[in-house]
This record gives C-alpha cells, structure tokens and sequence, in this order.
C-alpha cells in the first residue's frame, strides 16, 4: 500500500509545467459579456490569444454574427481614410522591406494631431475559418466614473448594448497582459528605444513563456491596432517593431474583409511542429493597421480586423443609433 | 435572466478553476487545443450557471472531456496528446537546475507515457488535478467504488512500466491508434 503511496506522490512531483497556461488569465469579461441567448449560438468566442494573453488589447467582448454583409460599405478604419483617400494619397515608392512599410507607417502617424477623448471607440470584426463572424463595438472608457459598454449585432438584427460590469478606466486596456490606466499609456514614450526599454520593464520570464523579441511583437501590434494612445507613441512602436529581428515583409495582402494592405510577419514554431505565423496587415497609404491575422500552414486562423477606431467626446450612444 | 450576481459568481469560478481546467485540457489533447477547450469549457458554464454545483471543479472537468470527444477526431487528440508527452519528458530532462529530482521525474513521466490513455487519465486526475478519488469518479462517470479499483489497476500498471520498458506490446494496454501516433 505504501509503495503504491509511493507511486502517486512520486507521480504528483513529475506535474510538468506545461500544465500551467501562458501568462496571466484571459479577461473572464469576454465571456460575461454575452449574453445567455447570444452564448448558446457561439460555440468557440474567446479573445485572440496573444492580445488577451501577452501582446495586449482591450477586453473582447464579441457577438455572433451569422449573416453580414461586410463586403458592401466596409467602414474604414479611422472615419477619415476612406478608399478614396488611400488611393489619391498611396505613397509613389511601394516598401518592399518590412521595415520600410513600418517606417512609412511611422510617419503617416507622426503627421496626426495628439488626441483624446471621453471614450476609445473599438470596433472589431473578429474570425476564424468557418466559425461565425463576430462583430463588437465598444466604447471603452478613459475617465473614471463613466461606463463601458459593449454593442454587438446578431445577424441582421439590430445593434444590442451591454454595459461592460466591472470594466472601468483603470482596467479596460490591456497592455503586456497587464491592466494599464490611460494616463499610463498616454505618457509611453514616443521614442522607439525609449518605448522598447519600458515594455521591457513589464516584461517578466517567469510570466511569459515567450521570448523578448516576441513579447515586443505583441506589444507592438497592440499600440498599432487597438489601444488608445497618442499618434506619437503609435509612430514609435511602428519604428520599433521595424527593428525587431524576425519581422519579415509579406508584400501586399488583403485581409479577411477583402481591404488591400501590406503585411508584415512574425513566425513561431508551435509545440506541433507547424509554423505558425502572425500578421500585421497595414494600410500603407494612411499608416493605419487594418487587422491581425494568424496563418498556420498557408491558412488564414484566427484574425481580428479593425473596423474602427477613434476618440469620442461624446455619451454613449443608444444601441438603436448605430450604424 | 442574469442577475449582477451570476457575473460575480462565475468570474469566482473563473479564476477558481481556470488553470486546472487548463491543465486538464493539455493533459487530455495537448496544449495547442488546451486553450480552445478551456475556453469553450467556461463559454458553456457561464452559459448553464445554474447547473453549476457548490464544488465547481469536478462538473468542469467533466464538461471539458466531453467537449474534447466531441470536438475533435481522435487522431487529432492523439497526435496533440503524443507531442504533449514527448515535450513533458523533454522538458523535464532540460531542466538542469532542479538535477537531483529530474532524472526520477523524466523516468515518471517516461512511464505514464507509456500507459493506456484511460490509466493516465485515472491517475492523473487524482494526482495532478486536484481530485479526490469521489470527485474524479464524477468526472469520468463511474462510482467511487469502480474508480478505486481501476485506479489501483493503473497504478499497478505505472509501476510495472517504471521498472522497465514493457518486453511485449500487449503489456501495455495501448490503442491501436495510439501506437499509430506514437511512432
């Protein structure tokens, strides 16, 4: 009896640490943020991995989406880079290095007013192979006090709201798998050396399982994509990631809604031996990122595109007046 | 109808028992679905709250291994399943700073590895998730008194594969698909 004792306490000290997950939990916000009825159609919604767990980004609060016609007035992604404007403004000399598409980005960027507002407003169309579509907007607060809530659309029925419990200023924007107030994200440095250096002062090795230059890669992709800080601080993290070794330029690319972009890649080799492989898809004419994309294979996974993203001085609107 | 409540009660659970159920789900089907099916396995509890029991971890368990059935071809969690063992052995013998217990560790899960996947189940349950022989029964569906002694079966089992490679393939009560997997 004894041996067997033995056996199992000898069994319970081989645990392998890989039991334990990557970094610190994904937000449970992303799935109290459904509602019941929406949760029982929505077989597989969670965050995009990285953003939820290591790179950053606001809390995904998604809904299912089964028909959606996204082809047809596909909103651009800041209100003012329509098509028109990134055709008549499309730089003459096409970047052919990743860094050179960054860099490009960079200074689109650097041409922006410094902005903020009452609210980030998010709108994210969310995918995955064959799974529905899932499309939120969310109108993430940056004072506190105020609310957050989250919209969605089922199908073609209309726009619902759902108050975000729990979210507040000081916790709806994720950065390095941390919570970060926006006065902290607004006072990154808009130096890419200087940037890099404070992202790595968050960085930890007993949290993350990833290396540096990874770890930057999320970051990097966050600032560009979905959080709220100045067009400075969005120009430095396109210039850092430009000098991330193993970026490497994917030419131009259309992203899951059918938006012609340029990409550039980051490549891990996963635990079953596939190359997996992230992608940052960026409007080159106006700088602005357009979504991020897993491959795996020569197969588009998992993608977030952004439909939109802005400041607003505004209330939060009624679900009814969106659009 | 939701209440505030449910949201605070399940976000308890949450952080509660996210990484067992995690850890579960890598034991199970390795850990490039582990994500999804943890995921999936909190997407249906938020959605059956009330169904929830006051112990929660043995009903999510149970939901995860279900989940992992149905979802996925038992090629597909076998082949995750067999990479996942390969890496926890390799893994371990590259952990050089901990020396003195790692070749005994390496050795231990060398032999689980070597073990049927219900054996390994049956024990790992017990050993590495938290269980109390009671609550693990529950998770695979069968009463206390049969856990105990399939689970004494497998111990057994573990112990004969510790003390060396098995001489005969049948020793080893492993699928004909799991062989397929493993070479």
């Amino acid at each position: 009896m004894s041996k067997h004792r033995d056996t199992m306490q000898a069994l319970a000290k081989a645990r392998p640490s890989r039991l334990e997950p990557d970094g610190p939990l994904p937000d449970p916000a992303a799935l109290t943020a459904y509602p019941r009825e929406v949760a029982r159609m929505a077989r597989a919604p969670r965050p995009g991995r990285r953003l939820a767990l290591v790179g950053g980004g606001v809390a995904v609060v998604a809904a299912v989406a089964t028909v959606l016609s996204l082809r047809t007035g596909v909103p651009a992604p800041n209100a003012t880079a329509s098509s028109s404007v990134s055709a008549t403004t499309a730089p003459t000399v096409v970047p052919t290095t990743a860094a050179g598409l960054l860099l490009v980005a960079a200074e689109r960027y650097d041409a922006e007013p410094v902005r903020d507002g009452r609210y980030w407003v998010v709108r994210f169309q969310h995918g995955e192979q064959a799974k529905p579509t899932i499309v939120d907007e969310q109108w993430l607060a940056l004072r506190d006090g105020d609310p957050s809530v989250a919209y969605f659309k089922v199908g073609s029925r209309d726009w619902r709201a759902r108050p975000m419990e729990g979210h507040s200023a000081a916790n709806n924007f994720l950065l390095a798998g941390q919570t970060r107030p926006p006065a902290e994200l607004a006072a990154l440095p808009s130096d890419p050396d200087r940037l890099k250096a404070r992202l790595l002062s968050w960085y930890s090795d007993e949290v993350s399982n990833e290396g540096r230059d990874q770890y930057l890669f999320y970051c990097g992709v966050a600032i560009t994509l979905n959080l709220p800080v100045p067009a400075p601080v969005r120009a430095a993290a396109y210039r850092m990631l430009a000098k991330l070794p193993g970026i490497t330029a994917l030419g131009r690319v259309t992203d899951a809604l059918g938006r012609d972009g340029m990409a550039v890649g980051y490549s891990r080799r996963g635990d079953s031996g596939n190359v997996s492989q992230q992608r940052l898809i960026v409007d080159p004419a106006t700088g602005y990122a357009l979504a991020q994309e897993s491959w795996t294979k020569g197969e588009r996974g998992r993608y977030t595109a952004v439909l939109k993203s802005q400041w607003s001085d505004e209330s939060l609107p009624d679900a009814a007046d969106l659009k | 109808m939701e209440h505030p409540d449910d949201s605070r009660r399940f976000t308890a659970i949450y952080h509660a028992c996210y990484p067992q159920v995690y850890a579960y789900a890598v034991s199970r089907a390795g850990r490039d679905l582990a994500e999804d099916v943890a995921g999936d396995t909190f997407l249906t509890a938020w959605r059956r709250l009330d169904a929830i029991p006051p112990a929660p971890l043995p009903w999510l368990l149970g939901v995860a291994r279900n989940m992992i059935r149905e979802r996925y071809r038992v090629e597909v969690r076998q082949a995750g399943i067999t990479t996942e063992l390969r890496a926890w052995v390799e893994r371990t013998q590259a952990e050089a700073d901990v020396a003195d217990s790692v070749a005994e560790r390496a050795a231990m899960l060398d032999a689980l590895a070597r073990l049927g996947d219900e054996d390994r189940e049956l024990l790992t349950l017990v050993a590495w998730h938290g269980l109390s022989t009671r609550e693990a029964a529950r998770v695979v569906g069968c009463s206390t008194a049969t856990y105990f002694v399939r689970l004494h079966r497998a111990r057994r089992r573990l112990e004969q594969a510790l003390a060396g490679p098995p001489p005969a393939a049948r020793r080893v009560p492993v699928s004909a698909q799991n062989q397929e997997y493993t070479r």
